[in-house]
């Protein structure tokens, strides 16, 4: 049984459709990413999954219960974590408080909490360094790295994450991608969103193209890699 | 919103401000200081009320006066028409209020900014409307009178100088449980949803329940308020509750701190006085106000509490830094 499940799912902006019958799931131990062009439906994909925006027809559902319907903080509980198109830190909050409250859900295991707190900031220094000061003074890079730890805060069991690649430097690129495979390897299953399909692709066992809302293509990483298409549109053609 | 303060510091500047306001009527001791000491007392329970929902939730419904007058009439009604204790009174203003603000919070789960501020004026105009009409309940412009005085162990708080105690310990618990909220799971809650909603959504806060929640607790607040000010006044009519008097909570709140219950505490306190002391500009004291706004927002956004904040550092930056200069030398 998939971890997480899309059946069919249908959602619109008003009278405007965004997504098309998606269908895509995600396997415990995977990770899967969504790749396609700007306006291809990913966000909005990502929107229906954390229940942000309400689906009009089919289901999702996670480990099995259905989840379709219910509140955000109900699907974070359930184990559902996200980080968020254009990350959305609290600005006015300090970095050690912005990760505090990723585990708001989670009052039960301090001592893990205080793990990962300490493995966050051991991974990035610059947020170590500056964690008693406002997440708001941070650059967009250091955001993206802070936005990814408060992700983890929550203990989940499935990560989505919206392009947390954006604007970041090549060498942080790479930063980020080996903090989430590394995510992925202590038991988290991902769902990554993605432009970037070359790095993309290069760390996932499954991926799927979206375009106009609906799924174009599925496939294994190297399937995808190797398809015309994907390498015209997403890897630079060649 | 401002600045950051350590809760450390934000701890002591409300205990020195506590104490401060303890040892009050006895540095300003006449009869028409103390009435107005009275009257401070009650303005901060209000304001630190208001701060539930503007300052910690981010919610811009500005209608504190609107529940004050509730409140007020709750216990005028209760003592006077049922001829209950003070204590009963006091108890129903605080559940009638909060369910009050329950119901006016509802629509901010839809509506925001501008739109929340004109539901406010309005609620506000509505409620002392009805207070004016529907005389059989309130005796309409007449206002009722003989409102009961708490008694204590057999012991009637008569006089000024006790009343103001008796507020003094509802304040002072009352600021003590706002920080302790502040500190919780439930203030960080509000503090997220006014960051940031969608935000505080993705890491699984319930932003309905947030924000009601802070409308609840500043309902209950302004319930304590307004039957002690019902009961201090012993008389009370609709007029004094108008726009202009729930502008001045607003202007209090800004001044002192948005986000901050010393700031909150504060803000009252000064502009409470500095009322006083303008009575003789009549309506125009309005104006100093709006000037004095207008600089705060300017030059500290934060408030006097901010202001305070970094004077505190910069004076013990100044007594740190001298012995080591001595030892250079
Ligand atoms: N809030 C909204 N209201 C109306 N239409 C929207 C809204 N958000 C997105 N859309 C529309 O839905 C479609 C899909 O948008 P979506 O944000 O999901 O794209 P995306 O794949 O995430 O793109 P990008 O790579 O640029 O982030 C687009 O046509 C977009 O214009
Ligand atoms: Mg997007």
């Amino acid at each position: 049984m998939a971890l997480l499940e899309l059946k069919d799912v249908s959602a619109s902006y008003g009278a405007i459709q965004a997504l098309f019958n998606l269908s895509l799931s995600v396997n415990s131990g995977e990770i899967v990413c969504l790749i396609g062009a700007n306006g291809a439906g990913k966000t909005t994909a990502v929107r229906t999954i954390t229940g942000t925006l309400p689906i009009t027809s089919g289901e999702i559902r996670f480990n099995g219960e259905q989840i379709s319907g219910q509140r955000s903080s109900a699907i974070v509980r359930a184990g559902i974590a996200c980080v968020p198109e254009g990350r959305r830190v609290f600005p006015e909050m300090t970095i050690l408080e912005n990760l505090e409250i990723g585990g708001f859900i989670t009052r039960k295991d301090r001592e893990k909490s205080q793990a990962i707190v300490d493995y966050v900031l051991d991974t990035f220094p610059v947020l170590k360094e500056r964690r008693n000061q406002a997440a708001g003074t941070l650059s967009g890079g250091e955001q993206a790295m802070l936005v990814l730890g408060r992700a983890m805060m929550s203990q989940p069991k499935l990560m989505v994450l919206d392009e947390p690649s954006m604007g970041l430097a090549p060498v942080i690129v790479e930063k980020a991608f080996d903090v989430i495979k590394n995510i992925n390897e202590q038991g988290t299953a991902i769902l990554l969103v993605e432009q970037n399909a070359n790095m993309a692709l290069a760390i996932s066992t499954r991926g799927y193209v979206l375009e106009g809302g609906e799924v174009k293509l599925e496939g294994s990483a190297e399937e995808l890699k190797s398809s015309e298409m994907v390498r015209k549109l997403y890897l630079g053609g060649s | 919103m401002g600045m950051r303060m350590e809760n450390k510091k934000r701890n002591i500047i409300l205990f020195v401000v506590l104490v401060l306001l303890a040892v009050a009527p006895y540095l300003f001791h006449n009869n028409y200081q103390r009435y107005v000491l009275n009257n401070v007392l009650i303005n901060v329970m209000l304001v630190i009320a208001l701060n539930f929902i503007l300052g910690f939730a981010g919610q811009v419904f500005l209608g504190t006066i609107g529940f004050f007058a509730i409140s007020s009439y709750v216990t005028a009604l209760v003592t006077t028409t049922l001829g209950m204790s003070f204590w009963w009174g006091l108890l129903a203003s605080v559940v009638i209020t909060a369910v009050f603000s329950f119901c006016l919070g509802l629509p901010t789960l839809k509506l925001s900014g501008f739109y929340l501020a004109l539901m406010s004026t309005g609620f506000i105009v509505v409620t002392t409307d009805v207070l004016k009409n529907w005389s059989s309940l309130t005796n309409g412009v007449w206002g009722i009178s003989n409102i009961a005085r708490p008694v204590i162990f057999g012991h009637v708080i008569s006089t000024d100088l006790q009343f103001y105690y008796l507020s003094f310990v509802m304040t002072s618990i009352l600021a003590i449980i706002a920080i302790v909220i502040e500190d919780s799971r439930f203030g960080r809650a509000f503090k997220a949803v006014r960051d940031d909603q969608l935000a505080a959504e993705i890491v699984g806060i319930n932003a309905t329940k947030a924000k009601l929640l802070a409308f609840i607790l500043s309902g209950v607040y302004v319930g304590v308020a307004g039957a002690l000010y019902a009961s201090f006044q012993r008389f009370i009519s609709p007029d004094v509750f108008s726009l202009q008097q729930n502008s001045l909570f607003m202007c209090m709140l800004v001044i002192g701190g948005l986000g901050s219950v010393p700031g909150a505490v504060i803000g009252a306190t000064l502009l409470t006085t500095l009322t006083e002391v303008l009575r003789f500009m009549r309506e125009k004291y309005l104006l100093v106000y709006a000037v004095v706004i207008i600089i705060t927002l300017i030059y500290q956004p934060g408030g006097l509490i901010v202001f305070l904040g970094q004077t505190i550092d910069w004076v013990k930056s100044k007594l740190t830094r001298q012995p080591r200069l001595r030892k250079e030398i």
